[in-house]
């Protein structure tokens, strides 16, 4: 065995090796020539002693030979060898070592994009949380709309369950959060039980957790800060423990920081202990998350059956509450990506590897007709009795290389395009969750390899056939890598031509989606002339509702004065917006209760968004806190619950979240045309309550003002003036209602967001298949009318016309074209099936697309062959026969 | 069997060494004596014998090898194995011969 101090001097020996050899000559030098004088010395004649002695020495090369053998690493000193010669013949053939580069760095960089977005989104599960596999939610669903779980069931759960270590309980509330007691932003912190960072398995940075006692009502308000927070608003400076930020205009203590990356349940910034309230202690749900996690050997069978014999038994004892709430437990690794997670980003990993494909059949056919090129240099080898392993080694060396620079070119250039995915990521996916990780690195280098293997194979399998007679004489036809090689060749372009395909057409029906959902007809008229902003209200300067009302009133007087605009309003939300369902009581059906969004408007909101009214009347002024409580409903709400009945003058109650006593009976006073909300995928018109703002103000708020027509100086105007009514409230999300509803990277819903992400990426992986393949068909088409021009010089001497050539060599292309089409349609519509829960509109056998795809990628096949097809017909024959 | 030679007869040329063992084991083993070498530049990288450029007892230019302190305990070692093995050896033959 070596030691590691043997190792060391054999590698040492490799970088000597001249010294070493002349060494070795020296000593074998004086070696003969003591062995002579000591032959002398025992009375042997000169010339026979000289004899004696280089017969017992032996063979000095062999001699040689084992010294080195011996002292170096032979196996090191070979490849070092190959590197060497690799990179000569990479140096020769330039063209084929850049173009093996660039394209495998697309390839590559792709790869590694899309994996790393797989690694972050599909197999990492939160970032910093222990053990994510362990790790579950217990959702309840309610018979009821209502989410998500009843803090009592929680309570029964924690103390009755055997199957978790911990089980804790978070509920995202909206807060302002700032640094002074009259400024700071609207942020959505989760109100989380004493031990929920103990069942994550995450220690605070510094500073330490929440203890039981924080949860007391009425201690001292205490905060645990996420480092993204204290980098950006508190500067990232050193003992900030025990400082206050000021939480809903009320100091509160920083008692931690959260260490780098962590943000549980998604972009979260701030912790707050949750308040053990009275009114914590109903059974209605109130939108809070279960999480936690399971014992060691518990499995998630056992936690789900255990969960569902304690709400069978609390069915029983309370079932005015509890009959029919069903326990629903999910890993973490599965919510992690959300429901669509793994066909959203699986098909983006998918796409990566056909274009890693179609880039590899595209090397491959480049790697032929470079053997091709070299073929009587090989053949010439070989007969000199080179192996065959020899040259196939030399080969996948240099492919190694060439894959080796592209595979940390791929690399590099993910750092930048993860950055870029990251920035338009509008999902709970923010940048630091790319994180560069060693199965990511692993992943790529496997990639590289195996790309590298790929474009070795097909050439130097065909070595074996080769007839070393036929191609040292130069006869074309001598090296048989001839016919055999263009039916690979034409495979491989059949090949690319699928794989193009089948991505053109995932990108087809994914864009197809994508213009259903922009241009689903929402309910509201020419939304290209409605300018819209948000405001929200620091709920610090603005503690009441009566203040937030006085505040967007005069927004809406203002901004109504402005001259050009003929009507603006005040919404919480905008159309299309998500509301949270709220349980819905009709009068004379008690007991009955539906689920609706229900969404407070202002005076004036339908006028301005063009939604006529059907019966009775729109909000006005005098709809305010003091008059009596009225509603509006939508069309569908009318139609849904009061079929072939007047809606006007029915009265409805809705239900607080958080309270099981519902609310005042409201009278409807209007019904309106169907207007979108709460579907992100626009397709349904769903049933919608309309309560006015005056009577249900939020402290955020969108501002519609309706104009004739868009000018930079109205858009200028009606954003001062929003502006001006409080320096301290800002306006955001300033632009059209139609651009303000498009693909926007900003924040949005996870599912409309990864469609139109991959709506966007599709294309753009579809193109660059496009492009390679059309790049492997010319190359293919040239390759072949070069090598053919004899052939066709013959043709033509004998009589065929130009015409008749372009044909044949046209035919001859278009085979595998035609070949591929077939192929790639049948796999399109495996393809678009598993994207169906991404389609909105579209069906996976989307007729358009399906005729699309086939003729752009018949169109780019006849320009890419055109130009070698072209020239081909144009040989002169008397120059052509003199072809070599 | 260098060690051994090397041990005993102290600091040696590759062509001495040679020789030393043709005439130990009498001319039983007639190595390629240029084969000695490759054996030589193992042991050394190994640590177990030392080489330096001398001039031999007929004033020439020769490469001297001597065992060095790892060697010994190297030989020593590897002797009391063999020795081990020679008289199991014998006790086998002799069981044999007995029959």
């Amino acid at each position: 065995m070596d030691t590691a101090q043997q190792l060391w001097a054999r590698v040492t020996a490799l970088f000597e090796r001249d010294a070493l050899d002349r060494d070795f000559d020296e000593e074998a030098r004086s070696h003969i020539d003591l062995a002579v004088e000591d032959y002398l010395q025992r009375g042997y004649p000169p010339g026979e002693a000289r004899r004696l002695a280089h017969v017992h020495f032996g063979a000095t090369e062999a001699a040689k030979d084992a010294h080195r053998d011996s002292r170096g690493l032979v196996w090191l000193d070979c490849l070092l060898h190959d590197l060497r010669d690799a990179l000569r013949g990479l140096a020769r053939d330039r063209m084929y070592s850049m173009a093996t580069i660039v394209i495998l760095s697309l390839a590559i960089g792709l790869n590694a994009t899309a994996f790393r977005v797989v690694d972050a989104t599909l197999l990492r599960g939160y970032p910093v949380v222990k053990q994510n596999n362990r790790m579950v939610f217990v959702d309840e669903i309610f018979p009821y709309p209502g989410c998500c779980v009843s803090y009592m069931d929680f309570e029964a759960w924690r103390a009755q369950a055997h199957s978790f270590q911990d089980l804790a309980f978070g509920v995202p509330m909206a807060m302002t959060v700032g640094e002074s007691a009259d400024q700071g932003r609207d942020i959505w912190a989760l109100a989380v039980t004493a031990n929920a960072f103990h069942a994550l398995g995450v220690q605070p940075k510094q500073g330490r957790e929440f203890s039981p006692r924080d949860e007391v009502p009425g201690s001292p308000p205490v905060v645990i800060v996420s480092y993204g927070y204290w980098i950006t608003h508190l500067g990232g400076r050193g003992g900030v423990i025990g400082h206050s930020v000021f939480v809903n205009g009320a100091p509160a203590r920083i008692i931690g920081l959260m260490p780098k990356g962590f943000d549980f349940p998604g972009a979260n910034e701030v912790w707050v202990p949750v308040s053990l309230t009275p009114d914590l202690h109903t059974t209605v749900a109130n939108g809070g998350y279960v999480f936690g996690r399971l014992k060691d050997g518990a499995s998630e069978a056992a936690a789900r059956a255990e969960v569902e014999t304690i709400n069978a038994r609390r069915a029983v004892e309370f079932p005015a509450t509890n009959r029919g709430v069903r326990p629903v437990v999910t890993n973490f690794m599965k919510s992690a990506a959300g429901p669509n997670g793994r066909v959203i980003y699986g098909s983006l990993w998918a796409g990566a590897l056909i274009v890693l494909g179609i880039a590899c059949a595209n090397l491959t056919n480049l790697a032929l007709a470079r053997a091709q090129g070299r073929l009587r240099e090989i053949s010439t080898r070989m007969a000199l009795g080179a192996g065959r392993g020899r040259v196939v080694r030399e080969w996948l060396m240099e492919n190694l290389l060439l894959a080796a620079v592209a595979g940390v070119l791929g690399w590099w250039a993910s750092a930048w395009s993860i950055r870029l995915w990251a920035a338009t990521t509008v999902t709970a996916f923010e940048s630091h969750y790319y994180t560069p990780s060693l199965t990511a690195a692993v992943y790529v280098v496997l990639v590289t390899l195996l790309s590298a293997i790929l474009i070795t194979a097909a050439p130097m399998s065909r070595l074996g056939r080769l007839d070393l007679n036929g191609a040292l004489k130069g006869e074309p036809r001598g090296g048989t890598m001839g016919l055999s090689a263009r039916r690979l060749s034409a495979a491989l372009v059949t090949g690319q031509m699928a794989l193009a395909i089948a991505l053109m057409s995932g990108a087809g029906v994914l864009g197809h989606s994508l213009w259903n959902v922009l241009t689903a007809d929402i309910g509201v008229r020419s939304p290209e002339t409605i300018l819209v902003g948000q405001v929200a209200l620091p709920r610090g300067r603005y503690p009441s509702a009566r203040s937030r009302v006085a505040f967007f009133n005069s927004l809406d007087a203002r901004l109504a004065t402005i001259p050009g605009v003929t009507s603006a309003a005040i919404a919480s939300g905008r159309p299309a917006d998500d509301f949270e369902p709220r349980p819905v009581e009709l009068e004379g059906a008690l007991g009955s209760i539906h689920g609706a969004p229900v969404f407070p408007s202002g005076p004036g909101y339908f006028r301005t968004i063009g939604a006529p009214i059907l019966a009775g009347r729109e909000f006005n002024s005098t709809d305010s806190p003091e008059s009596s409580a009225v509603a509006l409903v939508n069309r569908s709400f009318a139609e849904t619950y009061f079929p072939g009945q007047n809606a006007v003058g029915r009265r409805i109650r809705l239900y607080e979240k958080r309270n099981p006593s519902p609310g005042q009976w409201r009278t409807i006073v209007g019904v309106v045309s169907n207007v979108m909300q709460n579907d992100v995928f626009r397709r349904h018109l769903l049933p919608v309550v309309y309560v006015p703002f005056a009577q249900e103000p939020t402290t955020s708020a969108w501002f519609f003002a309706r104009v004739p027509f868009i000018s930079d100086g109205l858009a200028a105007a009606v954003r001062a003036q929003a502006g001006q009514v409080n320096p301290g409230a800002e306006v955001t999300n300033f632009a059209t209602l139609k651009t303000s509803l498009g693909v926007q990277f900003g924040k949005g819903s996870s599912d409309f967001m990864g469609l139109s992400k991959n709506a966007i990426v599709a294309p753009v992986f579809a193109a660059l298949a496009l492009l390679l393949a059309a790049i492997g068909l010319y190359s293919v088409v040239s390759r072949s009318a070069i090598q053919r021009t004899k052939e066709i010089g013959v043709r033509m001497a004998l009589g065929a016309s130009a015409r008749k050539v372009e044909r044949l060599m046209l035919r001859e292309a278009m085979t595998p074209i035609a070949l591929g089409l077939v192929l790639g349609l049948v796999a399109s519509l495996a393809v678009n099936r598993i994207l169906q829960s991404q389609l909105v509109g579209v069906s996976p056998y989307d007729a358009p697309t399906l005729v699309f795809a086939p003729v752009v990628l018949i169109l780019v096949a006849l320009i890419a062959s055109a130009r070698p097809v072209l020239r081909a017909s144009r040989v002169d024959p008397a120059e052509a026969l003199r072809h070599d | 069997m260098v060690l051994q030679t090397l041990d005993t007869m102290g600091p040696l040329h590759g062509y001495g060494i040679a020789r030393r063992i043709e005439q130990l084991s009498e001319n039983e083993i007639l190595l390629n004596q240029g084969t000695i070498y490759a054996a030589l530049v193992r042991l050394r990288q190994r640590g177990w014998i030392s080489a330096e450029w001398g001039i031999s007892e007929t004033n020439r230019k020769a490469k001297f090898y001597a065992i060095t302190k790892a060697g010994k305990r190297q030989m020593l070692e590897h002797r009391s194995q063999w020795e081990r093995l020679i008289a199991m050896m014998g006790r086998v033959l002799a069981a044999e011969r007995a029959k």
